[in-house]
């Protein structure tokens, strides 16, 4: 018999081992170093999970108490669904409609006249957040719950003054702020600085857009801004407007 | 879950695709539906029920970030979730401190019939009902222990009361005659 035979089967053999579970701690971790480098290995480790898992039918279904779900959604940062479930549903909707709009962003020329037509003067501003009647604000937060951003918007609609909260990883790109309201495509409201509040001025056409049920969302752009007026990098984070 | 849920490995599959793209929801969804053969497992396997928890926990937080992985076209949704589920529990299982089944093993021990429907029993299932029991009753009865249990050879050499050479030769026999008889 030749020897890479020999060595094939006694390699198959220890998958084996590994899936049944007789392996001690140090023999585990050899098995699971060589299948993360050889794919062969895995696929047959796979193999092996396959021929022995129709024995689970024997174990009768438990159901684990509530509180380990709320463990694992609480550690995750995820929110609890009794308390903002329709909050849910709608940005889960949104998240994917910016995929959409990152997609059809692709080598989109008319866009970049939208830009232009939108580009938006910054200036860092002292913050004054004092709620007034007809203010609507929104924490805008990464998919884990944390705030990144406050962003809250004058009564006139005009001013948007958005605050850091928490450091986002920017790997060398700018946040760019964007506003999302109705079917229509996000609309970019200007730069963001990592580490200072500023006041954008809202373009004169989207003031009219900005509600109660919009969104506001963050993506991570080359420096200088998405080159194509609509949302090119990934979306880290995003808050609905609500009422203060 | 009920049966026709388990045979709903397409709808398992959106789920845990849609898990991969960090869908909150069918991540939740997911869990509804599989919590509770993944938490039968670990309870069958772990001694103690808050490790079972605690364990539990870490299957679906790796579920969560390793959901990307999983590759529809290869392998059935919940024959994945399992693996997770039986290997953190033999990792727990080799911590020391952990309480693990340490009960004398009766090699002499005829497996009684079991409580499932042969007729509701899978195709698998019954593939590997066979198989095993072509097998020498004790490398049947010290393969399902180690599957069970996550004991490891030295435990099963203990609880039987067998030398640990002699152990290791029943289970690796019996793994290629299962191994043949499957693939036949």
């Amino acid at each position: 018999m030749n020897t890479i035979l020999v060595n094939s089967e006694e390699d198959d053999l220890r998958l084996a081992e590994y899936a049944l579970g007789v392996l001690d701690a140090d023999e585990r971790k050899r098995v699971e170093a060589q299948v993360a480098a050889d794919a062969e290995s895995a696929q047959k480790l796979a193999v092996w999970h396959a021929h022995l898992s129709p024995m689970l039918a024997e174990i009768a279904e438990d159901a684990p108490p509530e509180y380990v779900w709320a463990r694992i959604r609480d550690s995750l940062g995820h929110t609890a669904p009794s308390a903002t479930d329709a909050k849910s549903k709608l940005t889960s909707g949104i998240w994917d409609s910016l995929l959409l709009w990152r997609w059809f962003s692709v080598g989109g020329l008319a866009t970049t006249m939208i830009l232009a037509v939108l580009l938006v003067v910054m200036q860092p501003v002292a913050v004054d957040l004092q709620p007034t009647d007809g203010m609507l604000s929104t924490a805008l937060q990464l998919e884990s719950g944390q705030t990144v951003y406050t962003a809250t918007l004058d009564a006139s609609r005009r001013n948007l003054v958005v605050v850091p909260a928490a450091e986002i990883q920017l790997e060398g790109r700018q946040a760019q702020l964007w506003l999302i309201a109705g079917d229509r495509p996000p609309q970019s409201l200007g730069l963001l600085p990592a580490d200072k509040a500023v006041r954008l001025e809202v373009p004169e056409g989207l003031r009219l857009l900005a509600d109660a049920n919009s969104v506001f969302a963050i993506s991570l752009e080359p420096p200088g801004g998405s080159p194509t007026g609509l949302p090119t990098g990934p979306v880290v984070a995003q808050g609905l407007l609500a009422d203060i | 879950m009920s049966t026709d849920e388990i045979q709903d490995l397409a709808g398992l599959d959106r789920l845990l695709l849609a898990t991969g793209r960090q869908d909150q929801q069918a991540f939740e969804r997911l869990y509804r539906l599989t919590s509770g053969k993944l938490f039968g497992i670990c309870k069958r396997m772990l001694v103690q029920p808050s490790d079972a928890e605690d364990v539990l926990q870490e299957v679906y937080l790796t579920v969560w970030s390793k959901a990307a992985q999983f590759d529809a076209q290869r392998g059935n949704p919940i024959t994945w979730l399992s693996a997770i589920a039986r290997n953190k529990c033999l990792d727990r299982l080799r911590l020391s401190g952990i309480d693990r089944h340490t009960d004398p093993v009766d090699l002499d021990h005829l497996p009684e019939p079991e409580a499932r429907d042969p007729v509701e029993a899978a195709s698998d299932q019954k593939l590997l009902d066979n198989c095993l029991s072509n097998l020498r009753n004790q490398h049947r009865t010290v393969i399902r222990t180690a599957f069970f249990d996550g004991s490891t050879y030295d435990d099963l050499a203990t609880r039987t009361g067998v030398p640990i050479g002699t152990m290791k030769s029943w289970i690796r026999r019996g793994l290629i005659s299962l191994k043949a008889c499957l693939e036949k």
